[in-house]
């Protein structure tokens, strides 16, 4: 498999990540895998892979906060994990101040473990209830050698008040102390060893509005007075707006779209990034509420749809070449389609079906007899094999499941890089990567491959 | 303005702990109108779970109603009376535990609560848990309930309901489970719904495709809702009337727009302003000072002082009951800060005090210490 990625490079970065892969077994144990078949030779193994993080490029400079944002079950979390080798990567590297941190192993690896912290979600499962703050706060620096035991106390007094605790509480088991307090203390134990890089995941979910405030202007603060660079994990788009330099959109293992701050919030580009941020509720009553939603779940990463992976719930899927339906008519279909796949309605009709999702627009010429057949189908009650048709002949042959799209365009705010995972931007593009080749069995789940593209 | 459907009056829901009486709930009334959604809003710790179970009568021990008046459709829910001896006692037309459990609970009031895995029992089947529920409720045949039980997973946007309804909740996602859990609470069409934070675990585009569901519904059943949250979003995105919990009391009460654009009290615009905008880029937020004090030893006087930027010395005096803020006598907006006209109790007069939020930047601590959530 070829590259496909942002097509940027920047040898200053402190971190750069090259396509990026963490997959997990589905199964595990000496049958993992093992089916049992009516036919010779009875049984068969097959192992499914859950893509977790699939193919991810990305950089971040010294002292920007990188936002990462999407929704929950997308792999924000195991990429942050796999940037820090906590989790060992399935394929790809991660040059940290120009180390290739999937190579590193044992010593080097802990002592570059130094430069890189991290802080976790849930403020009470992060701190042993059993040792106090103080030793908590020191235990990364003991483990690094720093200092000897008085420095390291004064040390731990200091970073509580820095980071707005007060430095008596040194004695106070982490029970004593409010979630925001403790998220305090693992900003601080973080700190400890002088880092260059914190990768914050979701810091500051678990925490009331008010609180969440107060801690995000603390994590801003410190950022200032140590050069510190983030990598910032959060599925509220307001906080990330908040807080970040840059924002990477990531949808099922890969990242769709990437520019700064005010150009991914002013001017997205990426159907996923304009349903997410269409979707942020606003505390404004006058603000008419949010308008078009995303329909259905999103897919299993262990199948994930060939092509865009966002395609199966895009509004805006691109018609297949070989027909000329008005947008209207291609818009009804996809709709129709999905309904089809949701199994949505009862009705086998043709004509109540036609009146409910073509009122205004009705496929004609190929598209029109492929209607018709599917329709059919319907009511003859064979709901699979109308799937079949609309899927094979419609929903896959379109650009968005054949190609993975990867294209980079102009910013229009600011002069950042803007890279779009969208087939939409391929007449703007100023750099594409885009690979045809990946895509050939467009597999999902319960129905056939198609042949592979020509 | 009509009857409410469900009238909560000076309501005080108490915990006897080894500590000290935790005064989780001190005396709030609020009225819910049919067809109403109902906003119940506030900080982890301010009451709103406490005060919703003490609706349905479920508070156990330690917890404790000890006072008040809660009406439901013409009937006592709750509600107390002194017998000759001064001591208090449940009036007579009180419900009974038995009326409470067969007729209001899950037919009249239904309530969806936060964590729909908790709700819903991992050894069963979906579709036979709501099967269950509306047989027992509705007095239906198996195979009809079931029917019943289809047509109402499909109408929450549950897909291929059929096939789904042999499944268990952990093939569930967060946002179907919650789905589910309101397909529940609908199904016996009950006239008030009570929803605890059911959209707090979810992600925004599921928490929209929720948020504008139970809107339609709500216009097709016209079932009134108690909604609770944390998030101001969500309340002016989906509630009538709207209000905000400080410490176990309702501080502020108004319509959704008057809340927003004509905030009374200082701790609703603190809470306002707090939020970071996902609309415009903000350089800096501008948090509340502190932590909510414990509901053990709540401050004196006004609750919010010790984090209130505009606290004076009389507001550690007054304890303020909410009043009327817009003059007429609809009374479609309370606050309780004395700064307004309507307390007349010489705030203006009254020198300002030194609290955490105007003593420059604190973590929060309060004198006690180990403070708990």
């Amino acid at each position: 498999m070829t590259k496909v990625g942002p097509p940027e490079s920047d040898p200053e970065a402190l971190l750069q990540v090259r396509n990026l892969k963490k997959h997990f077994d589905n199964e595990s144990g000496l049958l993992a895998g093992v089916q049992l078949d009516d036919e010779f030779p009875y049984v068969s193994r097959s192992t499914s892979d859950v893509r977790a993080v699939d193919g991810v490029d990305f950089d971040i400079k010294e002292g920007e906060t990188l936002g990462l944002v999407g929704e929950s079950g997308c792999g924000k979390s195991t990429l942050a994990r796999t940037v820090l080798r906590l989790l060992e990567p399935t394929e790809g590297s991660v040059y940290f101040q120009g180390k290739d941190l999937a190579s590193l192993s044992g010593e080097p690896l802990r002592r570059m473990r130094k430069n890189m912290q991290m802080i976790f979600q849930d403020p009470q499962s992060s701190l042993d209830p059993r040792m106090k703050v103080g030793p908590i706060v020191e235990e990364p620096m003991k483990a690094h050698g720093m200092l000897d035991e008085e420095g390291r106390e004064a040390r731990a007094k200091e970073l509580l008040e820095k980071v707005g605790l007060d430095p008596q509480h040194y004695n106070r088991y982490p029970h004593a102390f409010s979630g925001g307090q403790r998220q305090r203390v693992n900003l601080a134990r973080a700190l400890s060893v002088n880092p260059d890089f914190i990768v914050c995941d979701e810091p500051v979910s678990a925490l009331d509005v008010s609180i969440q405030a107060q801690v995000l202007n603390t994590m801003e603060e410190l950022q200032e007075e140590f050069d510190l660079t983030y990598l910032f994990i959060a599925h509220d788009l307001s906080v990330i707006r908040h807080i970040s330099d840059r924002v990477a959109v990531m949808y099922l293992g890969n990242i769709v779209e990437l520019a700064d701050k005010e150009e991914l919030f002013e001017n997205p580009q990426h159907p996923y990034t304009q349903a997410l941020l269409d979707a942020i509720p606003v505390p404004d009553p006058r603000s008419g509420g949010r308008t078009a939603l995303l329909s259905g779940d999103v897919p299993s990463p262990i199948d994930p749809p060939s092509g865009c992976r966002f395609r199966t719930r895009c509004p805006k899927v691109i018609q297949p070449e070989e027909y000329d339906m008005s947008d209207g008519a291609w818009r009804n279909l996809v709709e129709f389609q999905r309904a089809v796949e949701r199994r949505a309605f009862e009705e086998t009709d043709p004509d109540v079906l036609r009146s409910r999702y073509f009122q205004d627009a009705v496929p004609s010429g190929d598209a029109g007899t492929l209607l018709d057949e599917a329709l059919g189908h319907i009511e003859r009650d064979k709901f699979e094999d109308a799937e079949r048709i609309l899927v094979e002949r419609f929903a896959d042959q379109s650009v968005c499941a054949t190609a993975r799209p990867a294209y980079e365009i102009e910013s229009e705010i600011g002069d950042g890089r803007h890279y779009s995972a969208c087939h939409l931007r391929r007449d703007e593009a100023v750099a594409t990567a885009v690979d045809e080749a990946t895509v050939g069995g467009a597999a999902r789940p319960g129905t056939e491959a198609p042949e592979a593209d020509d | 303005m009509s009857e409410p459907l469900l009238s909560v009056r000076d309501l005080k829901t108490q915990f006897f702990t080894e500590d000290g009486t935790v005064r989780a709930v001190d005396g709030i009334s609020f009225d819910v109108h049919e067809g109403e959604i109902v906003g119940l809003v506030g900080e982890s710790g301010a009451g709103k779970s406490v005060a919703t179970s003490s609706i349905l009568r479920l508070v156990d021990s330690p917890g404790e109603i000890v006072g008040g008046e809660i009406k439901f459709k013409g009937e006592t829910i709750f509600g107390l009376e002194e017998d000759g001896g001064g001591e208090l006692r449940p009036r007579d037309e009180m419900l009974t535990e038995e009326e409470m459990r067969k007729r209001i609970r899950g037919r009249e009031i239904a309530i969806i609560f936060q964590d729909p895995m908790e709700s819903l029992n991992p050894v069963f089947t979906v579709g036979g848990q709501l099967r269950e529920f509306i047989e027992i409720n509705r007095d239906l045949g198996t195979d009809e309930a079931k029917g019943e039980a289809i047509d109402i997973l499909r109408e929450v946007g549950i897909p291929a309901p059929e096939s789904r309804y042999d499944e268990y909740p952990h093939q569930f996602s967060g946002g179907m489970r919650q789905r589910v859990l309101i397909a529940m609470a609908l199904a016996c069409q009950p006239d008030l719904i009570i929803a605890d934070e059911p959209t707090t675990a979810l992600d925004v585009t599921v928490e929209g495709e929720i948020l504008e569901m139970v809107k339609d519904l709500q216009e097709k059943y016209d079932t009134s809702f108690i909604w609770v949250t944390h998030d101001m979003s969500v309340v002016a995105e989906i509630c009538d009337r709207v209000n905000v919990m400080y410490l176990g009391e309702v501080i502020e009460q108004a319509e959704v727009d008057d809340l927003f654009y004509d905030t009374k009290h200082p701790y609703t615009s603190a809470l306002l302003d707090s939020m970071p905008r996902p609309d415009e880029t903000v350089d800096e937020l501008r948090p509340i000072k502190g932590v909510m004090p414990e509901a053990i030893d709540p401050p004196s006087g006004c609750r919010f002082h010790s984090r209130c930027p505009e606290a004076r010395e009389v507001c550690r005096e007054v304890h303020p009951e909410p009043r009327e803020m817009s003059g007429d006598a609809e009374g479609t907006h309370t606050a309780a800060c004395v700064k307004h006209d309507a307390f007349d109790i010489g705030y203006d007069t009254s020198p300002p005090i030194d609290t955490e939020a105007t003593g420059g930047f604190s973590a929060g601590f309060t004198e006690t210490g180990g403070e708990a959530e």
